[in-house]
């Protein structure tokens, strides 16, 4: 037989306690920062191996094209621009400006992993190797290609994020993943900033 | 924690290797050494700045909750009348 409970005397509390900062925005913070230690470890390295060497670049080593490392600098800015568009039309359940957003940020992305490309064929003709170029060689491709790894899994995020954008299926109440992968956008640009000073400009 | 002392004897001897490759005062020691502020550096910065967002946030969303109970005293008091 079943009793029924005595009243609580304490006060009813008047409203539930809420977090300020959302689960996703706290988890992909979480996240970038274990990005931020690679890049910070594969930085730390270039320091070592660059003073190590005796002459930066080494002799008979292609200068890197500092008008390459610019361009993609402005393309990755021109997505950010893009993705914050995209956060700020699906917050106001702006269909035309979430998907203008999200398509500025793919053609941006696109164009860089495309300049990219370009500098890794044409360095490559003129004779930066992996294995036999002493260290110039390894740690630009490695950094670099670390770096369009990210490029290319955001950019493989963001296309998905058009698809289901198309489909309407974002609104201001359901808007967390379009800012998760703004957010991962914005870690991929200010990534290359540090890349680009350290590689092509010290 | 004796057994991990004890076994950390042969790692200690390692240390001479590093002290005679890049010591203080080489070309190699610098560059350790502004790498290992760097690496050292960085994982604070963003502790740091991810605490600085934490707190930040809290306080926005205390005072806003603070805004908002003040703005419904009024309109209970005037129901009450």
């Amino acid at each position: 037989m079943a009793t029924e409970a005595p009243p609580d005397p304490r006060p009813a509390r008047a409203s539930a306690i809420t977090s300020p900062i959302p689960n996703h925005r706290l988890v992909m913070l979480a996240f970038l920062g274990a990005e931020a230690m690679l890049f910070t470890g594969l930085l730390g390295a270039t320091m070592v191996l660059r003073s190590g060497a005796p002459m930066w670049p080494p002799a008979g080593q292609p200068l890197l094209p500092i008008w390459a490392g610019s361009a993609n600098l402005v393309l990755l800015a021109a997505g950010s621009a893009g993705m914050m568009r995209a956060t700020r039309g699906v917050r106001s359940a702006s269909h035309r400006r979430l998907v203008s957003g999200i398509g500025l940020t793919l053609i941006s992305g696109a164009g860089f992993l495309a300049v990219l490309g370009i500098e890794w064929a044409r360095l490559y003709r003129e004779g930066l190797r992996t294995t036999t170029t002493g260290s110039y060689g390894p740690i630009f491709y490695t950094l670099t290609g670390c770096h369009a790894l990210h490029a290319l899994a955001v950019m493989i995020w963001v296309g998905i994020l058009l698809v289901l954008a198309l489909r309407d299926r974002f609104s201001p109440a359901h808007h967390e993943p379009v800012e998760m992968a703004a957010m991962f956008w914005h870690f991929v640009a200010v990534a290359w900033v540090f890349l680009f000073v350290v590689l092509y400009l010290l | 924690m004796l057994l991990a002392l004890a076994t950390a004897v042969p790692a200690l001897a390692q240390c001479a290797m590093c002290e005679g490759s890049a010591g203080a005062g080489s070309d190699a020691g610098a560059a350790y050494n502004r790498s290992t502020l760097f690496m050292l550096s960085v994982p604070y910065l963003l502790l740091g700045g991810i605490g600085g967002y934490v707190v930040y946030a809290f306080r926005r969303g205390r005072s806003s909750a603070q805004d908002t109970s003040e703005d419904e005293a009024p309109i209970e008091e005037e129901e009450r009348d």
